[in-house]
């Protein structure tokens, strides 16, 4: 690596490519120092301690962000959730998803049912209307 | 020739790039002297040159996970401290006429000799052709420093500039090239005065 490649251009001591060597060996190292070296290592100590401050700040200042946002959400979350009370509306029914309970009868069992009689037709209906309807479905007395 | 990098050299590189300022400290010790000799031939100014030193080791600092390891550490500095160089210069270094190349060589002689510390280059010949070097565009000045003051090789530039060895080859020889069309001017300007 240290091995500087074969130009065409070196080979002519007495032209440019050797006046530019013969001009660096001129150049040689300046004395070391000392007061230059204290100063540059004094600044990149400091522009790393600024770094790590910086570093300090955005952490807290990330976290603060979060926390505020968690806060948020919770508050919202609870508002969302809670059941708006409306005085004097009528009383909620409450229907049960469709798909939570599964319908017992079938087209066919219906046709079954009515060829038995009324009574039993009307069997079949109500005992599916009790599987798909919760409890709580059944409305107030005075609204039938 | 300049001394390969050596084991206690990429020990300190990548202490340094783990973050060690003291291990840093130490590397840019071996290096301050060179450095500053360097920054002193491209400007004349001592002040100027310590201040262009300085700005290098901070931007090396900054940039040390930029450093892969493959060209020695001082030719990696050494291109820093071109393009801090080329950032003091701005649009000033792109291009210097010709007829004034004289004119600045012997206005950096007169400067060296009224400076208290030894010039770099007493020559008058080499304060020409620093000069020279000065007035070519950036990218064929980068290269003439590199090969030939920081001693690197073709590949060394490739990777500190970050080009590849065939444009690292194609400017060297179009600088070179240039550098000596620059001479002969510069001689026939001579020889009309004499």
């Amino acid at each position: 690596m240290s091995n500087p490649t074969h130009n065409p251009d070196d080979n002519d001591p007495a032209g440019i490519s050797g006046a530019l060597r013969r001009d660096a060996r001129r150049i040689g190292e300046a004395p070391f120092d000392m007061a230059l070296q204290r100063e540059t290592m004094a600044r990149i100590r400091e522009m790393n301690e600024a770094g790590r401050a910086g570093f300090k700040l955005r952490f807290a200042s990330a976290l603060a962000m979060g926390a505020a946002a968690a806060v948020v959400a919770v508050v919202a979350s609870f508002f969302l959730c809670r059941p708006s009370p409306h005085p004097g509306a009528a009383p909620v029914v409450e229907v049960a998803a469709v798909g939570e309970a599964t319908p017992r009868a079938s087209v066919w069992s219906y046709e079954r049912a009515l060829a038995q009689g009324d009574a039993a037709f009307s069997e079949a209906l109500e005992r599916d209307a009790q599987t798909l309807l919760p409890i709580s479905s059944k409305l107030p007395d005075g609204l039938l | 020739m300049a001394a390969p990098q050596t084991e206690e050299e990429s020990e300190l590189v990548a202490r340094s790039r783990e973050g060690d300022v003291g291990a840093f400290s130490r590397l840019m010790q071996e290096h301050q002297s060179r450095l500053v000799a360097q920054a002193l031939a491209f400007c004349g100014d001592p002040h100027q040159a310590r201040d262009l030193a300085q700005e290098t080791m901070v931007a090396a600092w900054k940039s040390l996970a930029r450093f892969d390891g493959s060209c020695r550490f001082f030719t990696w500095l050494y291109a820093i401290l071109l393009r801090q160089h080329r950032k003091t210069l701005g649009w000033f270094s792109r291009r210097l006429p010709l007829a004034t190349l004289e004119q600045q060589a012997a206005a950096q002689r007169h400067e060296d000799a009224a400076a208290s510390e030894p010039a770099v280059g007493d020559d008058e010949e080499s304060a020409l052709l620093r000069a020279m070097v000065t007035a070519l565009p950036a990218k064929h000045r980068e290269v003439i420093r590199l090969r030939f003051y920081a001693e690197a090789s073709e590949a060394e530039i490739a990777s500190a500039l970050g080009i590849s060895a065939g444009t690292v080859k194609s400017r060297l020889h179009h600088a070179l090239e240039k550098l000596r069309q620059m001479k002969e001017k510069v001689n026939r300007l001579r020889d009309s005065r004499h």
